[in-house]
């Protein structure tokens, strides 16, 4: 049952889009939580609420629409997508690993926008629509690249299910976890979650171009696994090639 | 009217591409392996080639990152934390 080359295609579609989905829900409650906290939790919960319909209702039409085109297409088209956004992901993650990048920090993000809700004048109308609207953005934003790894890899792949429940658990993790803790969810390690999900996604999108393009993979969807290792090697090499160019740079300038 | 959707326009490709080269780099190496089995060269040939042209790609990207990261870091004072959405 395990060796049934269709888990092969669920385990890495679930994982990325549970931890794509972990990583943009927890950025998106820095923002609702700041919006909540300043401006009152019912803006923040109608505007994270109505982002995340819009959101649904894209990923409903988006989704089994991508299933009707031919195959092959799809999987270059979305194949393509997929390499572009899986290696901008990666990239980041890469020469941030190396710290050529400052890592993004939600607490420092949280402050940032409770001071700036709290300098913005509250509207005289009996519903605060900028709040709303900061929260509907934030939701809308994150999501955005959710959506699409949900579409692309679901949709794509015809394993719509399995992309839609992993970005389901990871909403209910991070909505119960905003729920208990009513702060900031720093302690998550964002980075390694990105490179993980820029590895993932970087696959998928040379496995279904190769598909598209005639290709045949040895070992079938086994191949994925295959390639996964292969660019996740490739990325802890570039983390230390990384490290290395910049410590040479930084002895050159020292020597100066 | 125009600009917002320009602004949408470029925060869709932003999706996609940040560093422009590496996008541009990708695309040019699908074309060229999509030719290659055009034109009748083994597939299991072109794909470990394939496979190992985008790897290579990355690497060679986030060297030249790094470079510009590394010198532009030189230049300014530690960064405040990144606040930037993504």
């Amino acid at each position: 049952m395990l060796l049934d080359p269709h888990w092969a295609r669920v385990g890495p579609v679930f994982t990325a889009a549970f931890l794509a989905s972990l990583v943009e829900f927890v950025e998106a409650l820095t923002i609702v939580l700041a919006v909540g906290s300043v401006r009152g939790w019912r803006y923040a919960l109608s505007g994270a609420g109505a982002g995340a319909v819009l959101l649904a209702a894209a990923v409903l039409a988006f989704g089994p629409a991508l299933m009707r085109i031919p195959l092959g297409l799809i999987q270059l088209v979305v194949g393509t997508l997929l390499l572009l956004f899986g290696m901008r992901w990666l990239r980041k993650a890469v020469l941030r690993a190396a710290d050529l990048i400052s890592l993004r920090d939600e607490v420092a993000i949280f402050k940032r926008e409770s001071q700036l809700l709290g300098t913005q004048p509250t509207p005289s109308m009996s519903w605060d629509y900028p709040a709303t609207l900061t929260a509907l953005k934030a939701v809308v934003l994150e999501g955005l690249e959710v959506a699409f790894i949900v579409v692309a890899v679901g949709g794509g792949g015809g394993m719509f299910a399995p992309a839609c429940a992993g970005a389901g658990l990871a909403a209910l993790i991070v909505i119960g976890l905003g729920l208990a803790v009513h702060r900031p969810l720093s302690r998550l390690p964002e980075n390694s979650l990105k490179l993980i999900v820029g590895a993932l996604l970087t696959t998928f999108g040379v496995f279904w171009i190769g598909e598209g393009i005639g290709i045949r993979w040895p070992g079938g969807d086994w191949s994925l696994l295959i390639l996964l290792a292969l660019v996740l090697v490739t990325a802890s090499t570039a983390i230390t090639l990384a490290r290395q160019t910049a410590r040479r740079l930084e002895s050159a300038a020292a020597r100066l | 009217m125009m600009a917002r959707l320009g602004m949408a326009v470029h925060g869709v490709l932003g999706l996609f591409v940040e560093d422009g080269s590496l996008a541009l780099s990708l695309l040019a190496w699908i074309v060229v392996i999509a030719a290659a089995i055009h034109l009748g060269l083994p597939p299991r040939l072109t794909g470990a080639a394939f496979v190992l042209g985008c790897l290579l790609i990355l690497l060679e990207n986030v060297r030249r990152g790094a470079d510009r990261q590394a010198r532009a870091k030189l230049q300014r004072p530690r960064p405040k934390a990144d606040a930037s959405l993504g």
